[in-house]
């Protein structure tokens, strides 16, 4: 008897808190989707189940901006960013897994200092250094720029998938007679898919939600990203909170509905890899 | 060719965002047009860079419709690369750092100066003596070195916009001085209704124009003509304390969180009727005509009273085009001189009519600027921002006119947003308005150059 | 208890064996450099390169990328150094660093342990949990400022309605503190949950099943199975959010611009302020190689006080 009262009360308390953890997480996004939405002045009145709806928001910015142009670029430019960081980072952490040449882990350390220098002073150089080797106000000088942001990351996650990997598995492999690249290639790289997918989730994100990259780096307008083209919108002074939200509200769904459906092979290949000590 | 003619397709009742939508339409069947008809040689071949802080969309739109008949006309490529006008420094400057300057410019006095002064920009001067000096009203036209710089089309005043229903209905009349102006505040200000009587910024760089209008009407002065800070000197040091003291008081009538209010505040507060008066320019109107029309009938503009009466002001915002020194200066020239000839600058200055207003006196008298609809139907408003032209009643005042001459000083003192600070430090009670001034002072003097 | 510790440990593979090194090696060594080439390529030439390049500004005077810069050796650091401003800065972002880490890291622990739990509908739960992490940074900013908005925010009305506020969360000193932090760990703590809540999954059943044929309870094992588990984990986010966070410049700088005055001004904001407010590249840049010095000595005492088994 008491035993179920203790079990009920913890699923009441354990409810509870999925409850506010939920409300937490989701009512910020609740409320931008709600918002794009509302017609004219009720924008102003904060309720919580508001009407009347409109689509206008939506075909201000539709028919007044390039917003299918910055889908199509920052589509490009974050799939761009994804291929080139996994193709980067696999055998690199490959290599410093199973290699032991000396220096290794400083190169891996010093790559952390990407994360230690304010982005917009380092956007400056890295344009002008794009600029001499005429390759600013590209859609590849932007996925060149955001793989290195994704690149120190990347390789501890993979570093870290590649470490709890029995050499075993490559022995064998050896022993058939095959060179390392094709045992790369025949045995390893279909095991490393866990791991990959969670690069490639963390590098597609990063690249989405880039905002100072593209403004310092882009200047052509058909070759605007979502974010930056948000901001421009978010200048127009008669963009009102509507539009923004609508904005914000495309940019964001395509995202949050492919995280739904992959959010756990991210965690899997999380558990599989990087946190595995 | 059809882009070209005066525009005979709008009606009165045709809302602006469509009629830019037939406008770009338009365009657009222009250049199909030109695809059946004999292949043209072009004569010229290159891009031009042009660098838009104008984000409106309809302006973005008409910029790209100009573009395409430009280049069927001329073979020269035109390429619009709009940039929010926060970042207008930062893209500017780190392009020609990097070696890729723009080659046609849209932006506003102060940079342009920084850009002259470091050779970075072709002199107007020709183009606008062409058109003839006296065409431009006071203070529109800044020599710098010499020569101009900029092309100023557009005043960007800044005033204030009224309820003049809820003016009549409390019986107020427009006030003449600083006492009359806190008694309409106090007046209109309702807050357990939440309505309040007055929208002003009083943080971030907007504020340095949209709430000066007060401290150039009480002729408080930066600069002497030696570029000596007389911000804190005995002649100017009461009148900064007096406008510090009234804005104090100006910022209990105004919605919470004054220190917050951006440009876009600005805009909702007076259109969805949270505050009776709100500074802005035109823009205001074409807000409220787009998001709530039953108010188009019930506003007015004002200019800033002064302390005890006499002599108003307002608040010089300019925008206007400048052209790079670039490879390209030559081709841009012959660009920007066939953007004059084939009046399109009245087309821009259209694409938001209430919002631009035109420096030059010539283009108050266009037929073509004149007829549009909504200049037709808000004309009582358009003749006040005219009258704001006349310099016996009111002063038209800036950061920009500090000291003897255009000076990089100007950008310094906006955008290391030393006026906002001012106002901050009084509001927030960190320091008295005599200190706000004292530590304002010192801190100009230590950005000044004084050549 | 020390039979639980055993039991922990033996779950997880010996350090030892991490870096087997094959028989082939030496013979792959050029495959391994082949490997290598592309991310040292990238991070030289888009990183090394534009970090050189600040630095060496910082050794300049100049006013804009366009002037002509001179030489002025550590004048520019001196100056910097001997601003309250920049002290105050300092320490504002020591604040905002520890804050938000550490509300992240007790938060992400939370959630990870709770999202850990069996239960219907449990992958939808997660990613609803998580999805803050997928967001823009811009989008989260125009949410926000929506969200709290002081004359039209949701937030401020329900607070009117319980008779509180109207509150001005972007220029009140304190409130725009809250602000900055909230939405920071409103933002960032799904990344720690992800990373914690993977590491929960490394943990067998078994491990548990055991410890509760030992008699302990849900305290005892959280304490002796799952912490441990936790701790390499921990280590290595405390680090990577502490870089992050002390670093961090578009949250708080399109939220409040270091503002009111510079209450809520950081060293990064500072530095931003000092290049292209200020006119001061030489300043801007000496500051943020000053956070960069700053970080790397931190990082290094840190693996000191903390060595990772691995190295």
């Amino acid at each position: 008897m008491r035993k179920t009262n203790w079990v009920v009360i913890r699923r009441v308390f354990l409810g509870l808190l999925f409850v506010g953890v939920i409300l937490y997480s989701l009512f910020p996004m609740y409320w931008m989707v709600i918002s794009g939405l509302r017609a004219g002045r009720s924008l102003f009145e904060p309720l919580l189940l508001p009407g009347p709806y409109s689509w206008q928001g939506y075909k201000t910015i539709l028919s007044l901006t390039d917003f299918p142009t910055y889908y199509v670029n920052s589509i490009l430019i974050a799939v761009g960013t994804t291929v080139l960081t996994v193709a980067v980072v696999t055998p690199m952490a490959y290599a410093l897994v199973r290699s032991r040449l000396p220096g290794m882990m400083l190169m891996v350390r010093a790559m952390l200092f990407a994360y230690m220098f304010p982005a917009l002073l380092l956007a400056i150089p890295i344009y002008i250094f794009l600029v001499k080797i005429g390759l600013d106000d590209t859609r590849l000088s932007l996925i060149l720029t955001h793989s290195t942001f994704t690149l120190p990351l990347g390789v501890w996650l993979m570093w870290g998938f590649f470490k709890n990997f029995p050499f075993e598995v490559e022995e064998s492999a050896f022993i058939d007679g095959c060179s390392r690249l094709q045992a790369i290639y025949r045995v390893i790289m279909p095991l490393t898919l866990p791991g990959v997918l969670t690069v490639v989730l963390f590098a597609f994100v990063l690249s989405w939600s880039d905002f100072v990259f593209s403004l310092i780096l882009i200047t052509s307008d058909e070759l605007k990203t979502l974010p930056y083209g948000l901001a421009s919108i978010d200048d127009a002074y008669d963009a009102n909170w509507g539009e923004l939200m609508a904005g914000s509200t495309m940019i964001c769904l395509p995202l949050l509905a492919l995280f739904a459906f992959l959010s756990r092979y991210f965690i899997r290949g999380l558990s599989m890899g990087a946190v595995k000590s | 060719m059809a882009g070209q003619r005066p525009l005979p397709l709008f009606s009165a009742a045709m809302p602006r965002r469509r009629f830019l939508h037939t406008l770009g339409a338009v365009g657009g069947a222009a250049v199909l047009g030109s695809a059946g008809m004999p292949q043209r040689v072009y004569a010229r071949k290159g891009t031009i860079r042009i660098f838009n802080n104008e984000t409106d969309p309809d302006t973005i739109a008409f910029l790209k419709a100009m573009a395409k008949t430009y280049r069927a006309e001329t073979g020269v490529r035109v390429k619009i690369e709009t940039v929010p006008v926060m970042q207008t420094t930062t893209k500017v400057t780190t392009a020609i750092k990097a070696g890729k300057p723009y080659d046609f410019i849209i932006f506003f006095t102060n940079l342009a100066i920084l850009l002259a002064e470091e050779g970075q920009l072709v002199p107007l001067t020709d183009i606008i003596r062409e058109v003839g000096e006296e065409d431009f009203g006071p203070r529109a036209l800044r020599l710098f070195q010499d020569d101009y710089w900029l092309y100023p089309y557009d005043y960007n005043f800044n005033y204030l916009l009224y309820r003049k229903d809820l003016f009549a209905e409390k019986g107020l009349q427009v006030p003449n001085d600083w006492d009359e102006f806190l008694e309409v505040l106090r007046t209109l200000n309702d807050p357990d209704n939440k309505r309040y009587a007055i929208t002003l910024p009083f943080g971030g760089v907007h504020t340095n124009w949209g709430n000066t209008g007060f401290l150039w009407a009480a002729g408080v002065e930066f600069y002497d003509n030696e570029w000596n800070v007389v911000l804190d000197s005995d002649d100017n040091k009461p009148r900064a304390i007096r406008t510090l003291e009234f804005l104090a008081e100006v910022a209990k009538y105004t919605p919470p969180g004054p220190m917050e209010t951006s440009l876009k505040d600005m805009l909702i507060n007076f259109s969805s009727g949270l505050s009776a008066i709100t500074s802005y320019t035109g823009r205001a109107i074409h807000t409220i005509e787009d998001r709530n029309p039953e108010l188009a009938d019930k506003y007015s503009i004002m200019s800033y009273p002064a302390p005890d009466g006499g002599r108003r002001a307002v608040t010089y915002g300019d925008d206007g085009f400048s052209i790079g020194k670039t490879e390209n200066s030559e081709l841009t020239v012959d660009f920007f001189r066939w953007f004059l000839d084939t009046d399109r600058l009245i087309d821009y200055q259209l694409t938001v009519p209430l919002h631009y207003q035109p420096t030059q006196f010539s283009t108050y008298e266009n037929e073509k600027w004149r007829s549009h609809p909504l200049i037709e139907k808000h004309s009582e408003a358009i003749e006040t921002m005219r009258g704001f032209m006349n310099t016996d009643t009111t002063l038209v005042g800036s950061i920009d006119f500090q000291g003897p001459r255009p000076s990089p000083n100007h950008a310094r003192l906006a955008i290391a947003g030393v006026i906002p600070k001012m106002y901050q430090n009084v509001l927030m009670q960190r320091l008295t308005p005599s200190e706000a001034v004292d530590a304002a002072a010192e801190e100009i003097r230590g950005f000044t150059t004084r050549s | 208890m020390v039979t639980l510790r055993r039991t922990a440990s033996m779950a997880l593979p010996a350090p030892q064996e991490v870096f087997r090194v094959g028989p082939l090696e030496r013979r792959d060594r050029k495959l391994f450099l082949a490997f290598l080439a592309p991310g040292a390529l990238l991070g030289i030439g888009a990183l090394f390169i534009p970090v050189l390049y600040a630095i060496q500004l910082s050794f300049f005077h100049a006013e804009s990328f366009i002037d002509e810069p001179t030489f002025v050796g550590l004048g520019n650091y001196i100056r910097v150094f001997s601003e309250p401003r920049y002290w105050e800065a300092f320490w504002h972002g020591v604040f905002y660093a520890v804050a938000t880490v550490a509300l992240q890291v007790i938060l992400g622990i939370g959630i990870a342990l709770l999202l850990h739990q069996e239960f219907r509908g449990r992958n939808l739960l997660r990613s609803a949990a998580l999805a803050p992490y997928i967001l823009p940074t811009v989008v989260v900013v125009y949410v926000w400022k929506w969200l709290l908005n002081v004359n039209y925010g949701i937030f401020n009305a329900f607070l009117e309605n319980v008779g509180v506020g109207p509150i001005a969360w972007f220029t009140s000193p304190m409130a725009a503190w809250f602000s900055i932090i909230f939405v920071s760990v409103w933002y960032w703590t799904p990344f720690v949950t992800i990373t914690f809540l993977a590491a929960l999954q490394t943990i067998s059943d078994d491990l548990y099943d055991a410890a509760a044929v030992d008699g302990a309870n849900a305290w005892k094992r959280l304490i002796h199975i799952t912490l441990p588990v936790l701790k390499p984990v921990l280590i290595v986010i405390v680090m990577l959010r502490t870089i992050f966070m002390f670093n961090k410049f578009d949250i708080v700088w399109l939220m409040t611009n270091g503002g009111p005055l510079t209450t809520t001004e950081h060293l990064p904001i500072l530095a931003y302020v000092k290049t292209f407010d200020m006119f001061d590249i030489g300043g801007g840049t000496a500051i943020a190689t000053s956070i960069f010095v700053f970080l790397a000595l931190l990082i290094w005492i840190y693996f000191w006080v903390f060595p990772l088994e691995e190295h």
